[in-house]
Order: structure tokens, then C-alpha cells, then sequence
């Protein structure tokens, strides 16, 4: 028999890397907050169905799941098609309206007593702990159909993604993938109810596919590298979660992923600290052209280039000078000093100047 | 201390709340910002556990700014991300708040586990229990800390947007003349994100962390179906808020269930019977096109 806490991290390793790869296509759609939507609109198909048929088997949940998040994507596509509302505010409303009527029956649940209705406050946060093996089985295969879905309709929905016409033009069934990818979708998306929980499912989705976008432009390359990062933060955060005590696994799955877009945004290769860096290295060889293109703005060196000036000359022109400034170009080499507070160029000062400048010369 | 003393206060309580949701609210519909409310929310969230964590207890003017000021450091973060073109406006928000969320609850977990910052509390919100904190003067109840908070909130948000009416329209709808003109159309952002940070952090304790953005987008998006001028929007929104109040908490009362709840569906109702309304009359103005 296999060791519970090896079966929980297996499932949820595979789950974090189907949702990081399908969570690529969400991001690139721009469709981060309707996955949210969606994840809170399971609520009321959860509940209802409890109230229906008081079995708090987790198919039967998760078909009313399925249920409520169809008809909320259909509301929404509606709302977007005939109003002129702001994309957001339809997501907003569609979110509001599912998450009350879901709190509803939720009390109606808990005022008639049936038994086990504490099960529903799990879906919330998420619980893998309390995973039975059976469910487990289930999200591994939910995953491995969401895996299986992605390399088979990898190029034709990238195609309606990128390029509609293209895909238009080689009679691909658009509608069909489409709706064959948000079942997907809506799929992932319900077997995370059990690990993140339905608040935070979305992040789930969204931050794998958000770091790997640091990363690489490529698609396939990026799809590889968000599940990576899927895998990464779910399995730590359930390690974390089972090692210490009171610490929540779903919350920590979450902030181990956006740890992981952070630390990308900062220092993937176009990164917020690796561009200040460069901005900074390329302002200080700015301040030594600058400095160094001063000894040749006077009359004098127009006849001779290594004149020596003083210092006070040089001062009387352009930003303030410091003399450590000075000392440091002086150790490498570009301009030396042949008495006290008087500066002239070397030879190699002067070359490097003439690559930069040549409007002075 | 009657029952329908408490009663009243609340339905009060919750009219003001509609209401003073319903000004910083229509801005944000219209600017398309509305689900910036959503992380504004959840950054609240983060602000009242850490300031509790701290000073151990609620209703302080310390709690109030530490809350306010965490949520405009969030929209503030938000916005530096999204300005870099590193990521798009709806996946920074979609990262940022459930981060906000998950830090919270950890800290709950860690922190304070037999405090009343209970997790179903703080997701559905306790309207019912609001009166039973009252304010004491001479020894009399004039009125419990929520319905004060909201009143003061209200008559905020009413005086500021009265001030600015003229501001906030013409950066909303064309912040380029705005600049030209001479307006600070960064300034008129930051004020109407502070007041909706104000406005949310008032509202959290009634309607919970979700359903707060049910009273800040729905009752203006349905008025912003029925309506052509902003003015219009702002008292049909108002209006239509009250009406989903009143009849919320009655259906409340009668099936005995959440209110927050019972008031965000009948929002929605109102908000169906103006989207067919709306669909009807875009197709007699379709029809009436195709016959001239």
C-alpha cells in the first residue's frame, strides 16, 4: 500500500503542473479574473446539490460544481455580447450573484442539520488532507485528461488564439475547441475545490503561467516551464503545511506561488533588478564620457588634445565634479595628473573618447 | 434595548452602506477599474488582521488607517506592475489578491485561533450582529459603531464627489483633455481609490470580503443600463440600492437566512429586469433604425 502522504503529494504535484500548462492559455487569453469567476461560481452548484441530495460524495458535488460553472460562463458570455458594460463589472456581478445565492443555501444547509454539511465550508480553503484515496485517483486522472487534452489540441487552439483567420482558413471547428478547452478548464478548476479551495483557485491558475511569461516568449517553451512552477509550489506547500502545525495547505500552496512570480519579476532576464542594474551601469559610463569630453571643450585642445588643465577650469563648466571621480579614472588609465590640480588625457583616454564622440574631434 | 430599536438601526445601517457605496462605485464601473474593489478588499482583509494582530482589538482609528493605507500600497503595486508591461491588468490583480488573502488567513491560522476574525465570518460578513455594538453617551445608546462609521463615510463620499463632480468626469471619460486643461488626473485617481478603500473598509464588516463588490458594481452597472447621463446613474443607483435593501432584508427576515446575501440577490434581480429592459429597447431602436 502506498504511503497516504506520498499518494497526496502525487496528486497535487500533478494537479499544481495541469493547471500551470492549461493556466498558460488562460493568461495569454487574459482571462485571470474570469477563472476566478468561474472558481466562485461552483459555490452555488456545490451547495445546491448537497441540499438536493444530502450525499457529500465528492462526484456528485462536483457534477453540481460543473453545473453552476457552465451556466455562469454562458451568463457571461451573454452579458458580454448584448450590454455595453465594462468587461469587469459582468465578471463582478456574475461573481456576486453566484457567491450569494451560494451563501444562501449554505445557511439553509446548516439551519435544516444535515449531516456532514460541514463538508462544504472545506471547499472554500481546500483541505488535501483530508483527501480520501478514492478522490485522489480522481484528480490524478483529471489532470492526466486535462494533460492529454493540451498535446492534442496544443496547435490547433494556439491557432485560433494568435492567428482566428489562419485557423478560419484551415476549417478548424472553432467553437468546438473553445468549448472543449473551457471544459478543461472547468475541469482543473474542480479538482482544485479539494487542494486550494475555490477563493483561491484562481491564483493557481494565473501565477505559473505569469512567471513563466518572465521567462520565455515561446509557447511551448513557457506552457513546460509554468508547470514546472506548478509543481514546484504545490509540492512545497503541501510539505510545509504537513511539517509545522497551523499552517493552512491551500494558503501556502498560494503564497509559494506568487513567491515564484515575484522572485521572476525581479530577476528573470528582463527583470525589474536586472534592468535597474543595467540603467545604473549605463548612467555611470554616461558620467565619465561626460566628464572625460570636458578636457577637450576648450580652445586649447583644439591645438593639442593633451593639454593639462587645471582643476578649476574644469569645474567651472557642466555638473560638479568629485575628486574621487577623477582618482578613478586615473586608475584606469584615462587621464593622469603632471602637477598638482592639473588634468590631462592619455592616449587611451582620448581613443575611448573618439569611439563615443566624434562630433568633438 | 427593543428589537425593533435594533432593527431599525440596522436596515439604517445598511442603507447607508448601499448608498456610499453606490458614489465611488459608478466611477469605477465606468473608468472599467470596478474588480480593482475585489483586491481592495482582500487587502483590507490583510490590513484588519495585521492591525488587530498588533493592538489587539477592533473599532480603532489605528486599525481604520493601517487597513487604508494597506490597500492603497496594494493598488499602488498593482499599478507599478502593470505600468512596467511585465503583466496585464487582470493577472496582476488576479495575483495580487488571493496572495492578500492566503497571507491573511495564515496569520489567523498562526496567530489567533479562538479570536471572532473567524474565516466564515469575515467571507459572509455578520449584519446581524452590528447593533449589538453600541455608543454610549450619558449613558444612553445613540446608535451602534457601524451605523456612525457609515453615516460619517456617506456624507465623505457625498462631499467629495459633489466637489470634484466636475474632475472625476472629465478625467473618466477623457483624461487627455483633462491633462490639457490642467487637471492632476493622477490625483483624482488616488483620491477616488481612497475613497472606495474608505468606503470598502466601512462596508467589510457588513457584507464580508465577496459580496462587497456586489454593492459597489451592481446597483450602478444596472442604473448604467437604464441611464444616459452620469448624474442620472449616480441617484438611479442610489435609488435602486435602497429598494434592494429594504426588500433584501425583508426576504431576509422571512427565510431566515444571510442578509449581505439575500440584498446581492435581489441586486441581481433588479440588475435582470433592467437587462431585458435594456435588450427591448435596443431592439425597438434597431427596429425603428431599419424602418427609416
Amino acid at each position: 500500500m502506498i504511503n497516504h502522504l506520498a499518494l497526496i503529494m502525487l496528486t497535487t504535484g500533478l494537479f499544481g503542473a495541469a493547471c500551470g500548462i492549461i493556466g498558460s492559455w488562460l493568461f495569454l487569453e487574459r482571462k485571470s479574473l474570469f477563472a476566478d469567476t468561474i472558481a466562485h461560481a461552483t459555490f452555488p452548484g456545490i451547495t445546491l446539490i448537497f441540499l438536493i441530495t444530502h450525499n457529500k460524495n465528492f462526484y456528485i458535488l462536483m457534477l453540481g460544481a460543473f453545473l453552476s460553472s457552465i451556466i455562469s460562463a454562458y451568463f457571461i458570455k451573454k452579458l458580454t455580447i448584448t450590454t455595453t458594460l465594462k468587461k469587469d463589472t459582468i465578471l463582478g456581478i456574475i461573481l456576486a450573484t453566484s457567491f450569494s445565492i451560494g451563501t444562501i443555501i449554505l445557511s439553509k444547509i446548516q439551519q435544516l442539520n444535515i449531516i456532514n454539511s460541514g463538508i462544504i465550508t472545506k471547499y472554500f480553503l481546500g483541505n488535501p488532507a483530508t483527501m480520501l484515496e478514492q478522490e485522489c485517483l480522481i484528480i490524478i486522472a483529471m489532470s492526466c485528461i486535462a494533460l492529454i487534452m493540451f498535446v492534442i489540441f496544443k496547435n490547433s487552439y494556439n491557432s485560433i488564439l494568435f492567428d482566428p483567420i489562419l485557423s478560419k482558413m484551415l476549417t478548424i471547428n472553432t467553437k468546438l475547441i473553445s468549448a472543449i478547452i473551457f471544459g478543461i478548464t472547468t475541469l482543473i478548476i474542480i479538482a482544485g475545490m479539494q487542494i486550494v479551495g475555490i477563493i483561491l483557485m484562481s491564483s493557481l491558475l494565473i501565477n505559473p503561467a505569469a512567471a513563466a511569461y518572465q521567462w520565455s516568449k515561446n509557447f511551448n517553451s513557457m506552457a513546460l516551464l509554468a508547470g514546472v512552477f506548478g509543481l514546484t509550489a504545490t509540492i512545497s506547500g503541501i510539505y510545509i503545511s504537513s511539517n509545522f502545525y497551523h499552517i493552512p495547505p491551500g494558503p501556502m500552496i498560494v503564497i509559494f506561488a506568487t513567491t515564484i512570480t515575484c522572485l521572476s519579476l525581479l530577476i528573470s532576464p528582463d527583470g525589474i533588478l536586472i534592468e535597474w542594474y543595467k540603467d545604473k551601469k549605463k548612467l555611470k559610463e554616461l558620467d565619465k564620457i561626460q566628464l572625460l569630453s570636458r578636457f577637450l571643450l576648450f580652445n586649447e585642445a583644439k591645438t593639442d588634445p593633451y593639454y593639462a588643465h587645471s582643476i578649476v577650469t574644469l569645474k567651472a563648466i557642466g555638473k560638479p565634479i568629485k575628486s574621487q571621480q577623477l582618482l578613478k579614472l586615473q586608475k584606469d588609465g584615462y587621464i593622469y595628473s603632471p602637477q598638482k590640480n592639473y588634468w590631462a588625457l592619455t592616449e587611451q583616454g582620448l581613443l575611448f573618447l573618439k569611439k563615443y564622440n566624434k562630433e568633438l574631434l | 434595548m427593543s428589537i425593533e430599536f435594533l432593527y431599525i438601526q440596522l436596515i439604517l445601517t445598511t442603507i447607508f452602506t448601499g448608498v456610499a457605496c453606490c458614489l465611488p462605485g459608478t466611477f469605477l464601473i465606468l473608468r472599467g477599474t470596478s474588480l480593482i474593489s475585489d483586491a481592495i478588499s482582500h487587502a483590507i482583509f490583510l490590513g484588519i488582521v495585521i492591525s488587530f494582530l498588533i493592538f489587539k482589538q477592533l473599532y480603532t482609528p489605528i486599525l481604520f488607517a493601517g487597513a487604508t493605507v494597506t490597500a492603497l500600497i496594494t493598488i499602488w503595486i498593482i499599478e507599478k506592475i502593470i505600468a512596467n508591461k511585465r503583466l496585464e491588468s487582470d493577472a496582476a490583480i488576479g495575483i495580487i489578491f488571493p496572495f492578500l488573502f492566503s497571507i491573511a488567513t495564515l496569520l489567523i491560522n498562526l496567530y489567533a485561533q479562538n479570536i471572532h476574525l473567524d474565516i466564515d465570518a469575515v467571507l459572509m460578513g455578520e449584519l446581524v450582529f452590528t447593533p449589538f455594538f453600541q455608543i454610549l453617551w450619558n449613558e444612553k445608546m445613540i446608535g451602534s459603531y457601524a451605523l456612525w462609521t457609515m453615516i460619517i463615510i456617506f456624507f465623505i463620499n457625498l462631499f467629495t464627489i459633489t466637489v470634484m463632480y466636475k474632475k472625476l468626469l472629465t478625467t473618466t471619460f477623457d483624461p487627455y483633455f483633462a491633462h490639457t486643461v490642467g487637471y492632476n488626473t493622477n490625483k483624482v485617481h488616488w483620491m477616488l481609490m481612497t475613497l472606495t478603500s474608505i468606503t470598502i473598509l466601512g462596508t467589510f464588516e457588513a457584507t464580508g470580503a465577496i459580496l462587497v463588490i456586489a454593492f459597489i458594481i451592481i446597483p450602478p452597472a444596472t442604473a448604467y443600463l437604464l441611464c444616459k447621463s452620469v448624474k442620472e446613474i449616480l441617484i438611479i443607483s442610489s435609488l435602486l440600492s435602497i429598494l434592494g435593501i429594504l426588500i433584501g432584508c425583508l426576504i431576509a427576515n422571512i427565510f431566515e437566512t444571510s442578509i449581505a446575501a439575500s440584498i446581492t440577490v435581489i441586486f441581481s434581480l433588479l440588475f435582470t429586469i433592467a437587462y431585458f429592459k435594456n435588450l427591448y429597447l435596443n431592439d425597438q431602436l434597431y427596429n425603428r433604425n431599419l424602418m427609416q
